[in-house]
C-alpha cells in the first residue's frame, strides 16, 4: 500500500450493508431528551410525566413538546386513582396536530431565558383530562403552550421560561414567593376579556419559583387571591400527591406502580419527585461536570443517565432513584479524552476507600489522581475521581468504609 | 408552533443526506450494521439537541465528532466490538470488495483509536489537523496513528510485507482494545 489513494478507493467502493435510519425517530427522541432537561431546569415540580404521555406527545407531529401539568386547581376531576401512575394518554389529553383546540389567549413579549421573547399560546381543548403545560424553544425564543381543559373561570399561572399569568380583567399580580425584585411585566389584554401577564424571572429564581412559586392577586391594592399554587402543582397538599404517597407508603416500593419504573421511565417525573443532588463541578483537563440526582417516591428501579458535550466540554450525569439509597454507588461518566471520571454517591459517615482494579486488565495498580468531593446537605458525599482508561468499566468495583472498617465492597458502576 | 416545525423538517432534510455517509462511517469504525445504526441515530438526537445553533454551522463536522465520541463512549462503556479472530487473507487491492465483511474485518484488526484516524482520514476525507481536533490527540499522533494503522493493513493484504518493530509493539499495547 504504497499509495495511501489505495486505502481510499478501497473504503470509499465498500459496499455497506442496508442500514437504516429514521429522522422522526431522533426528533422524537431528542423532543424527549429536551423535555428531560427542562423538567430538571425547572425544579421538576413543574409537571407530571407519565411514560405513556411521553411516547404519545414525542410522536404528534411537529408539535412541542407537552407536560402533562396535573390536575388544574379548577378541575373537578376525581382523583387519580390509587396505585396507577395517572389516567392513560387519551384522559390527559395529547390531541393531534388536527385537533388544534380554540384559541383563547396567546401574546408574546420579552424576557426568555434564551435570550428572546416568550410566546404564548393558550388554547381549550374540550375533552381533555387536565390542563397541559408545554414549553419549547423556537430558537432563541420560548414557546409557552398551554392547554386547559375548560375554559378558566379563576386566574391561572405557570411559571415555564417566564411566568404566564391569565388573570381576569382588572386583576394584578401583587407579589411572588420566589422574589420580590422581578423586571417590569408585560400585560397584554385579551379579546375574551382577561389580561395574560408574562412575568420574566432571573434565571437564578426560576428553579424555585417552578417548583414551589405562589402568586398573590389583588384587584387594585386589596388582595383577593393569596399564595396562589400554578397550574398542575401537584406537590404536599394536592390530592395527587396525597394518594401517591399514601400508594407508596402502602404498597411499598417492591411493587410497580404502572408506568412509574425508573429503568424504563427515561425522561420523565412523577408526583413528588424530589431534587436529591444538584452539584456542578470542574474537573482539571475535562470540562465541568454536573450530577441531577431525584427520587421518586413510590417508583422501582432507578435509571442512570449520561451524557457528554464537547463543544461545551460539559457533562452531565442524571440519576433517578425511588429514594435516597441505602448504600454507596457509583457511575462512570466519559468527558472526552481518553478516560472517564467515577462519580461516587457516599453514605453519611462512610468513605470511598478503594476502587479495585485487579480485573481492569491494567498490569499495574494505577495512581489515581486527587478527588473532587462535596458534601451534600443530608451527609452524604459526592465524590468525583478521574480514573484510567480501561477496556471494561464493569471490570472496577469500589469498596466504601465507615472508619477502617469495609461497610461495602465490590460496588460495580451503575452504568 | 410552526417555527418549531420548520426547524424540525430542516434538521430531518439535513439527517437524510448526511445519514448515508455518517451510517457508512460508523460501520466502518464498530464494524457491525446494527451498532452502527444505534450510532447514528444516538448521534442525530445530539444534532438535533442543538439544531437551532448548528444549522447556521457546521452540523456535519459536529455529527461526526458525536460519532467519534459517542463510538468511544460506547466501547468503554460495554466494551462491544466485533471479534475478528484472526486477519482475512486478503490477495490484492484487485479483489471483489462486495464482500463487506472483509473490509471490516480489515479494519477490525487495527486498534480502536488507528481504526478511528484511518477511516476518519480515508473515509471522511478529513485533514489531519481536523481529525486531530476530533479525536482530541496532537496531528502528530495523528500521523503515527495513520502510518501505523496503514502498516498494519498493508501487512493484511499483502502478508509478505515485513510489519516495522513500532506497529508491532503498539499492537502489544494496545492488542486488548479489539
Amino acid at each position: 500500500m504504497s499509495d495511501t489513494h489505495e486505502l481510499d478507493e478501497l473504503l470509499q467502493r465498500a459496499t455497506a450493508p442496508h442500514m437504516h435510519f429514521d429522522p422522526a425517530a431522533a426528533i422524537a427522541t431528542g423532543r424527549r431528551v429536551r423535555r428531560r432537561r427542562r423538567i430538571a431546569t425547572a425544579g421538576g415540580a413543574l409537571a407530571a410525566v407519565t411514560a405513556v404521555g411521553i411516547a404519545v406527545t414525542a410522536a404528534v407531529p411537529g408539535s412541542a413538546p407537552l407536560l402533562p401539568a396535573g390536575p388544574s386547581k379548577t378541575s373537578t376531576a376525581s382523583p387519580k386513582p390509587t396505585g396507577s401512575a395517572g389516567p392513560s394518554a387519551t384522559q390527559r389529553c395529547f390531541p393531534s396536530d388536527a385537533e388544534r383546540g380554540t384559541a383563547w389567549a396567546g401574546g408574546s413579549a420579552k424576557g426568555s431565558q434564551r435570550g428572546g421573547k416568550v410566546v404564548v399560546e393558550a388554547t381549550v381543548r374540550e375533552g381533555c383530562g387536565e390542563d397541559v403545560v408545554g414549553v419549547g424553544d423556537l430558537g432563541g425564543d420560548a414557546q409557552v403552550t398551554v392547554m386547559f381543559k375548560a375554559a378558566p373561570t379563576s386566574a391561572q399561572w405557570v411559571v415555564a421560561d417566564a411566568a404566564v399569568l391569565f388573570l381576569p380583567k382588572g386583576q394584578r399580580p401583587c407579589g411572588y414567593s420566589f422574589g420580590t425584585d422581578l423586571p417590569a411585566p408585560t400585560t397584554l389584554p385579551q379579546a375574551n376579556g382577561w389580561d395574560l401577564v408574562i412575568q420574566p424571572v432571573p434565571s437564578k429564581l426560576l428553579r424555585k419559583a417552578a417548583a414551589t412559586g405562589t402568586v398573590d392577586l389583588c384587584e387594585g391594592s386589596t388582595p383577593v387571591t393569596r399564595g396562589l399554587k400554578q397550574i398542575g402543582w401537584n406537590g404536599p397538599g394536592t390530592q395527587w400527591y396525597e394518594d401517591h404517597k399514601r400508594n407508596a407508603a402502602t404498597q411499598g416500593s417492591g411493587t410497580a406502580t404502572t408506568g412509574c419504573d425508573l429503568d424504563t421511565l427515561v425522561g420523565s417525573t412523577v408526583p413528588g419527585a424530589v431534587q436529591w443532588v444538584d452539584e456542578t463541578l470542574t474537573i482539571p483537563g475535562a470540562g465541568r461536570l454536573t450530577v441531577d440526582a431525584q427520587t421518586h417516591p413510590g417508583c422501582t428501579g432507578d435509571g442512570h443517565t449520561s451524557s457528554w458535550d464537547p463543544t461545551q466540554r460539559a457533562a452531565r450525569l442524571e440519576v433517578d432513584v425511588p429514594a435516597v439509597p441505602t448504600k454507596g454507588f457509583w457511575d462512570t461518566v466519559w468527558m472526552g479524552g481518553d478516560a472517564p471520571t467515577g462519580v461516587f454517591l457516599v453514605p453519611p459517615g462512610q468513605s470511598l476507600c478503594d476502587i479495585d482494579f485487579s480485573r481492569s486488565g491494567l498490569k499495574a495498580t494505577p495512581k489515581l489522581s486527587a478527588p473532587q468531593r462535596v458534601s451534600l446537605r443530608d451527609g452524604w458525599t459526592l465524590v468525583a475521581q478521574p480514573l484510567p482508561r480501561v477496556d471494561n468499566m464493569q471490570t472496577l468495583s469500589a469498596s466504601f468504609c465507615t472508619g477502617k472498617e469495609v461497610t461495602t465492597t465490590g460496588v460495580t458502576p451503575s452504568s | 408552533m410552526s417555527r418549531q416545525r420548520d426547524l424540525d423538517e430542516e434538521f430531518a432534510e439535513f439527517a437524510r443526506g448526511a445519514a448515508p455517509r455518517l451510517l457508512k462511517a460508523a460501520w466502518l469504525i464498530c464494524g457491525d450494521p446494527h451498532q452502527a445504526e444505534d450510532l447514528v441515530q444516538s448521534v442525530m438526537v445530539k444534532v438535533y439537541l442543538k439544531w437551532s445553533r448548528l444549522r447556521e454551522g457546521s452540523p456535519l463536522a459536529y455529527a461526526r465528532r458525536c460519532l467519534v465520541t459517542t463510538h468511544i463512549d460506547t466501547h468503554r462503556r460495554t466494551g462491544r466490538e466485533t471479534a475478528v479472530a484472526e486477519t482475512p487473507e486478503l490477495g490484492s487491492w484487485d479483489r471483489s470488495w462486495d464482500d463487506t465483511d472483509e473490509v471490516v474485518r480489515l479494519l477490525a484488526t487495527l486498534p480502536l483509536r488507528e481504526r478511528q484516524v484511518v477511516v476518519m482520514r480515508h473515509y471522511a476525507g478529513l485533514p489531519e489537523a481536523h481529525v486531530a481536533e476530533l479525536l482530541g490527540i496532537s496531528v502528530g499522533t495523528v500521523k503515527s496513528s495513520a502510518s501505523r494503522g496503514l502498516t498494519r493493513l498493508r501487512q493484511a493484504l499483502h502478508p509478505t510485507v515485513d510489519v516495522p518493530e513500532d506497529a508491532r509493539s503498539a499492537e502489544v499495547r494496545e492488542g486488548n482494545h479489539v
